[in-house]
């Protein structure tokens, strides 16, 4: 498929995506097990597939209008964080726990994929491994990593964070304790698993996810900066 | 320090309300970042100013509820915004080759390990802190 307007392919390609969208969220709320992301990820490529749409053509019309909705994610993502209520949590050892899941969420899975002698594209991606998209995209913007590449790594290991979590979680009876690990770890997928284990493991996990992503934002890219200078 | 405090106001409202500020504080964020060659760090100059500003209307007037409810029913869609990259993301993941089992095993051992070792951390901590402060069970917390 190609057109000679770029506004059409513009439109054609927020309306493409649009479907896949609004087709996934309904499939998902007839089908609870059905993850959304993954059957709107499938959809706009079968869309693709089927109108003969080169990805690339497709991502280069788009990106213009996406560029700005991720923006706005990424600044709606204070909301939730700014309206937590701390009563009653034990800050210090929060604080201590969310410091260090931020440093583990990026060094280890980089340490890691040097390990195995990946490239140094797919390293520096891993760096935003244990944020949540919106942010994570934006981190790896600024880090010069791959953003497709970026992206994979955030979605992989949300589904298999999601997924597997609750068999790792023998023997901890603490809600709050699997709520926090999820959103700390396996981000929007991983919060989405907590909400499943009651609404105190849902509350900590989007509490983690959103601290975590601050805080990851702040230091990766001026650690990555530094170590690249 | 209120957290939240609640208001009437329909939801078409409350929807146009906080779209008007994250929109903003995201443009504004994007023009000073322009001025200050710092243009790629926009989106996360955008996302602490937003959470600066809400914790500053916190600590004087308290969150209001509407701002909170539609940043939730918003953020439920929010995968959209993202939804032409992970296609990409998708396609990339045939596309590895020799990379792919280094690349699993990557997120395998990075994604499972921190979640069980956060668990376990979090269980402890947060339990030893209901032991000493007396105040609250497991159960209450359910």
């Amino acid at each position: 498929m190609s057109f000679d307007n770029v506004f059409v392919a513009t439109f054609a390609a927020i309306l493409l995506t649009l479907a896949a969208h609004v087709i996934a969220r309904i499939l998902a709320r007839k089908l609870s097990w059905l993850p959304m992301v993954i059957t709107a990820l499938v959809l706009v490529v079968i869309f693709l597939f089927i109108f003969q749409w080169d990805y690339n053509n497709y991502y280069a019309v788009a990106k213009p209008v996406f560029d700005h909705l991720l923006g706005y994610v990424t600044v709606l993502l204070a909301i939730p964080l700014a309206a937590m209520n701390f009563k009653g949590l034990p800050i210090k050892k929060l604080v201590l726990i969310v410091a260090m899941a931020s440093l583990i969420g990026a060094l280890l899975p980089m340490s890691l994929a040097y390990l195995f002698s990946l490239s140094h594209d797919t390293i520096l991606a891993f760096a935003s491994r244990s944020v949540t998209t919106p942010i994570g995209l934006s981190i790896a913007d600024l880090i010069k990593a791959p953003l497709a590449m970026a992206n994979l790594i955030i979605i992989v290991s949300g589904l298999i964070g999601g997924t597997l979590a609750r068999f790792l979680f023998i023997g901890i009876e603490d809600d709050r304790a699997k709520g926090l690990a999820l959103g700390l770890v396996a981000h929007a997928f991983g919060t989405v698993e907590a909400w499943q284990i009651s609404h105190t493991a849902g509350r900590y996990a989007a509490f983690g996810l959103a601290v975590n992503g601050l805080v990851t934002a702040v230091w990766v890219p001026i650690f990555i900066t530094a170590l690249s200078a | 320090m209120k957290s939240t405090h609640s208001s009437k106001m329909p939801l078409w409202m409350a929807l146009l309300l906080t779209l008007t500020i994250v929109i903003t504080v995201r443009e504004s964020a994007v023009f000073v970042c322009q001025l200050a060659g710092i243009e790629k760090a926009a989106n996360i100059v955008g996302l602490l100013t937003m959470f600066f500003i809400l914790m500053i209307w916190r600590f004087i007037k308290g969150i209001p509820g509407w701002l909170t409810q539609a940043s939730n029913t918003l953020l439920v869609d929010s995968g959209f915004a993202f939804l032409p990259v992970s296609a990409g993301a998708g396609l990339l993941l045939f596309a590895l080759g020799d990379e792919l089992w280094g690349f699993m095993l990557t997120i395998l051992i990075s994604t499972l390990i921190p979640i069980w070792g956060f668990a376990v951390l979090s269980n402890r901590w947060l339990n030893r802190n209901n032991d000493m402060n007396g105040n609250t069970t497991i159960n209450e917390q359910k």
